[in-house]
């Protein structure tokens, strides 16, 4: 079968060409959220001249917990875009499976596009099994997405030659070959600056830098972006200056994999916000690595008002640690968690539960000895094997299972069966909500 | 009880029934004063079905709730409890902690834990009192034995029964004052591994062989002369135990018959 998209570009292409483009991405976030790759993702195709007048494309955030496929479909029948977007994480694939399905049934013509992290990696899979989806965006989307439509709105170059894509074609699944990061962020237009989207209070999160030194076997952003690439501080002074200008906004957040992974960067980056940030805004939360606190970073961090920080360990054992290359030195983590209390700024720990190596009582000694840190807040999460990572790219190694549909969460490792994995989940709801509710 | 916590990062109001003390609120108040984060109040929930109270309770500081209960049907509770209508005004206390919020904090709700004390004249009702409490959604509940006449190997079923059933309906469930032999194969339900070092119940003789006899609950005096201690056997083998040593390393338990265990020990 024929994709409709190369419809676009063959029999429709001059039709396509008189009038603009219609896209519409759509994102289903946690609740009262909006999706700031959408956002990029916009402003990055606006920034093309040629672009601007033949792509109409708008945004859509819907919450994952409380909106379905419907009332989006709504929203798509009032509008038939010719372009659906999804952006995809583990948590709303089912939702985004079900719209792609119902929506292609709708408008047959649509070309039904997904990216983010649980797609790229898997992406010849999503194509395979679901026939609605037409296209998938690998990796970093900005470059590919804009490059895809000017080939759909302007007819410019070949599909095949557009990097970081997958596609069917004669019932065939084809990927180009994958296309490398941006090396320059400042290259993507800030959706804040360009007035894409509208800051608004506790959900706004602003760049500071992409990828990770890391790599974690749990973790995506290591593996498939090595090495830190930075938002030159130019820009981020001027993001952080937008927010906190903006009327009702008191709070933002911060995206880093490690704020405070250089400490020279975290001193210009402190100073920097505090002489931007005259309002008073609160940094809401950053994560940062507690092994590598000391005196003068909570002395930075509380410069830059930072309210609260997470941080890990994910598990307290060594020996699991090694296993998922996670950096940690447990004194220096207790450390830190200490000298971030007594510098007034709160420290939420996560635990996971289910990594390879740990098992019911292990997990439950991890709580105690985390507890004993007194960090502000507890959060437990059960693994996710997700695509891309080290975990989902070879479980044997690490006697694992896990549910190939997303979210992919672990059905049990060699060390913890399926049984003890579900109790220890039950359990941790209680000694989570026991231990977080608490007086100031 | 409160599972993992350390003592001084909280305050358990106990009784008795603190709730009949006219100056409560002052007492907590007063905790709060002091800097406790965590005030916990063990009650039989009857004044809390009054709505005002229970406000008064939440805004003075006072958040994390244990519930005693005895059954989830009249006949039995109100019996046990000595006083005609008191499941009722339990139940209406248990559902209106449910539904409140804590005051200034909008997305937060009060901890609600259930405790049932296991006696010989409850056990039997067990099952149908989980599936009645789970309805309510508390967010645990803790079987209590208090059982001194009672054949273990009866009991023991019901609890089994009972720890399924809450499993089965996504409720957390920990068992207190029972010893861990008896747990086979649920030790991961014993409340006693998870709290601080406290002094815990007697050995008898057979637990000298048990792998388990280092952080075991024991087994609470009044039932030493009774069928619980004839049942007792020691476990030779789990694949618990490293782990379990691991978890309570460097905690010292003392039993009340002086003997004394330190986790690092065995």
């Amino acid at each position: 079968m024929t994709p409709p998209f190369l419809n676009c570009c063959s029999g429709q292409e001059t039709e396509v060409l008189m009038a603009a483009l219609t896209v519409t991405l759509v994102s289903f976030n946690a609740e009262g959220h909006f999706s700031l790759a959408n956002g990029y993702l916009k402003a990055y195709v606006h920034e093309d001249r040629s672009l601007r007048h033949r792509v109409d494309l708008d945004l859509v955030d819907f919450a994952v917990e409380n909106h379905d496929a419907r009332q989006a479909l709504f929203y798509l029948s009032q509008r038939m875009p010719r372009v659906l977007g999804l952006s995809c994480y583990c948590w709303n694939m089912e939702v985004n499976l079900e719209l792609a399905r119902i929506y292609k049934a709708v408008a047959p013509a649509s070309l039904i596009v997904l990216g983010g992290p649980e797609v790229g990696p898997i992406a010849e899979r999503y194509l395979r099994d679901n026939d609605a989806v037409d296209l998938v965006v690998r990796g970093e989307g900005e470059a590919t997405f804009r490059e895809l439509l000017r080939h759909l709105a302007a007819g410019e170059g070949a599909l095949e030659e557009i990097h970081g894509i997958s596609y069917r074609r004669d019932g065939t699944v084809i990927s180009t070959p994958d296309r490398p990061p941006i090396a320059d962020l400042d290259e993507i237009p800030s959706p804040y600056l360009t007035g894409v989207l509208a800051p608004r209070d506790r959900v706004t999160y602003v760049e500071t830098s992409r990828g990770c030194p890391y790599r974690c076997a749990y973790c995506y952003e290591g593996r498939h972006f090595p090495g830190v690439r930075l938002f030159s501080e130019r820009r981020i002074q001027r993001e952080i200056e937008t927010v906190v200008r903006t009327p009702g906004v008191r709070s933002f957040h911060l995206v880093d994999s490690v704020f405070n992974l250089n400490k020279e960067r975290l001193r210009r980056l402190a100073r920097l916000i505090s002489e931007v940030n005259q309002t008073g805004a609160q940094i809401l939360t950053v994560e940062i690595l507690a092994d590598l606190v000391d005196e003068e970073t909570t002395e930075l961090l509380r410069l830059a008002n930072v309210a609260s920080v997470e941080t890990g360990p994910q598990t307290v054992h060594a020996d699991t640690l090694a296993l998922m290359r996670r950096p940690h030195r447990a004194d220096a983590f207790a450390r830190g968690v200490r000298l971030l209390r007594e510098a007034g700024i709160e420290v939420l720990c996560d635990l996971i539960i289910g990594l390879p190596g740990d098992n019911f009582f292990r997990f439950a000694q991890s709580i105690r000895e985390v507890m004993e840190l007194r960090p502000t807040t507890l959060v437990f999460s059960i693994l996710h094997v997700l695509p891309g990572t080290d975990l989902y790219e070879d479980p044997p190694h690490y006697g694992l299972r896990f549910d190939a549909r997303a979210p992919h969460l672990v059905i049990d490792t060699d060390t913890f069966p399926f049984a003890e994995i579900d109790r220890a989940v039950l359990m941790s709801i209680p000694v989570a909500k026991e231990y977080n509710v608490r007086l100031d | 009880m409160s599972a993992f916590t350390e003592p001084r990062e909280g305050v358990l109001l106990s009784g008795g029934e603190p709730l009949i003390r006219s100056d409560i609120i002052e007492l907590i108040q007063a905790a709060r004063e002091l800097g406790f984060p965590r005030i916990r109040l063990r009650t039989n929930g009857t004044p809390l079905a009054d709505p005002r109270f229970l406000h008064h309770l939440l805004s003075a500081g006072c958040q994390h709730f244990e519930i005693k209960l005895f059954a989830g049907e009249p006949r039995f509770h109100d019996r046990i409890s000595g006083v005609s209508g008191s499941l009722e005004q339990t139940w209406a206390g248990i559902e209106l902690l449910r539904r409140a919020v804590i005051p200034g904090r909008r997305d937060q709700q009060p901890f609600v834990g259930i405790l049932i004390p296991l006696r010989e004249d409850n056990v039997t009702i067990l099952p149908e009192t989980i599936l009645a409490l789970v309805a309510l959604r508390p967010d645990r509940i803790v079987l209590s034995w208090e059982i001194a006449t009672e054949s273990v190997s009866r009991t023991l079923p019901a609890i089994r029964n009972a720890v399924n059933l809450a499993l089965l309906n996504r409720t957390w469930m920990l068992t207190e004052n029972i010893p861990l032999c008896l747990m086979k194969d649920l030790e991961v339900h014993v409340a006693e591994l998870y709290l601080p070092p406290r002094t815990c119940h007697e050995q008898v003789t057979q637990c000298r062989r048990c792998v388990f006899r280092e952080f075991c609950p024991g087994i609470p005096s009044r039932s030493l002369k009774t069928r619980l201690s004839q049942e007792i056997k020691p476990v030779s083998t789990s694949v618990h135990l490293e782990a379990i040593r691991s978890l309570v390393r460097g905690r010292r338990i003392r039993h009340e018959n002086g003997y004394e265990a330190d986790g690092e020990a065995g």
